[in-house]
């Protein structure tokens, strides 16, 4: 088959050839991504002996030389760097705060323990989804609002949908950090009824992060797939969440 | 060093390799500075975090994959729907220059196959990674890498069978 035929042995294959030259090159001197010391080393190796893989590593000096003469940082950086001044990920834009209060919020704003006394306990109802969180307290599991969440704490999710859907949930800190706050694993998943509200299965336990921590709820009309969840949260996909809330303001 | 100086840093040392990737993936000049402005920009986000230079590199790679790929897909299926009610605009052809023979194999499927398994091809098929090498970049299990190999050889096979794919189908 062609694919087979494509992974051919001789030389480093062009990846290999240019974590070599990276690592070489790059002003800290670490390792390229993906090859290890001992590998690095072993193509090196034969880079030194090999003139077909030396023309290859100086077409890549040359070649970027001339990419940093014709795109200097100043010309593709503009937007990273405004990126870079704002105060929230740049994802997060207009229209999505005007999507989020549009859905409910639970407004908890009390983290690790310490209080924040003109916090309000926000609540606000969505079109299409409610988002609590419940903090499980004495055996008792209780709405996040009677009862803050803190580092070491255990918490559920309980969601009231219009529609039945897919859920997912995803915790966005304030360093830009996203992970999937449910379900815990993908073959966990599962769709949930438009009747009252349901807890979903599992809990998690909060972690001393010391920074803001926000909750979105998505929902699908089918499962939803790995490359679509990486995609939610690497930023790649700009799907808007149904209902998005505070988890813990932070310090 | 400040945000910005850290950011310009990380340009000089990795920006002609996420230019090149994107190059090596859309085909097209003007889409691997539109994924190399996009990654940049999601870096920015990610500065304060990503304080292991090292760790930098692997996690730029696999953006620029995966938004390189997103450009691609959008791009295709808008081009496919708008084929669906009005003549199709000339569009401009990847330069073939731009891409290796292996990857315009593997880019043949770039609509047909989900997003996770034309990644773990294009990191198998193309850059030649090992399975392990593959999981690692990926955060998911050897298991998980070969599954998606097989579904993707699967696919293509499938496809290459009853002659559904064209080439150049980015």
């Amino acid at each position: 088959m062609v694919l087979e035929s494509l992974r051919a042995a001789g030389h480093p294959t062009a990846l290999e050839v240019e974590d070599w030259f990276f690592a070489r090159a790059g002003e800290v001197g670490l390792p390229g991504p993906i090859r290890s010391t001992g590998d690095l080393a072993e193509i090196g190796a034969h880079v030194e002996r090999c003139e077909v893989c030396q023309a290859r590593v100086r077409g890549l000096e040359a070649e970027r030389a001339a990419f940093l003469e014709q795109h200097p940082p100043e010309a593709l950086l503009g937007p990273a760097f405004e990126a870079l001044e704002r105060p929230s990920p740049p994802r997060w834009g207009r229209r999505a705060m005007l999507a989020a209060a549009a859905v409910l919020l639970v407004g908890l704003g009390i983290g690790l323990g310490r209080g924040i006394p003109d916090q309000p306990d926000v609540r606000a109802r969505g079109d299409d989804a409610d988002l609590v969180v419940l903090v499980r307290e004495g055996g008792r599991w209780l709405p996040s609002a009677e009862r803050p969440p803190a580092a070491g704490d255990e918490v559920r999710w309980s969601v009231r949908l219009q529609e039945p859907a897919w859920p997912l949930i995803v915790l966005e800190q304030s360093d830009g950090q996203r992970f999937v706050a449910w379900p815990g694993r993908l073959a966990d998943q599962r769709e949930v009824p438009a009747v009252g509200p349901v807890v979903l299965e599992g809990a998690a336990v909060l972690d001393d992060f010391e920074g803001r921590e926000e909750l979105s709820l998505f929902l699908a009309d089918e499962a939803w797939t790995a490359a679509v969840v990486d995609a939610i949260i690497t930023g790649a996909d700009g799907r808007q969440p149904a209902a998005r809330t505070v988890l813990r303001e932070g310090r | 060093m400040n945000g910005r100086d850290r950011l310009e840093r990380c340009y000089r040392e990795f920006g002609f390799r996420v230019h090149r990737r994107a190059l090596g993936i859309t085909g097209r000049e003007e889409d691997a500075c539109d994924v190399t402005q996009a990654v940049f920009i999601r870096l920015a986000t990610h500065l304060s975090t990503l304080r292991n230079i090292d760790g930098v590199a692997s996690w730029i790679y696999v953006v620029t994959t995966r938004e390189a790929l997103q450009l691609l897909r959008s791009r295709k299926r808008r081009r496919q729907r708008e084929g669906r009610y009005a003549e199709a605009a000339p569009q401009a052809s990847p330069d073939p220059e731009a891409r290796t023979a292996a990857a315009q194999q593997v880019l043949r499927l770039v609509t047909v196959a989900p997003g996770e398994q034309l990644e773990a091809a294009l990191l198998y098929f193309v850059d030649q990674l090992g399975q392990d090498e593959i999981a690692q970049l990926l955060g998911v299990s050897r298991r998980t890498v070969i599954r998606r190999i097989n579904a993707f050889r699967q696919t293509a096979q499938e496809l290459d069978r009853r002659g559904l794919i064209s080439e150049g189908g980015a």
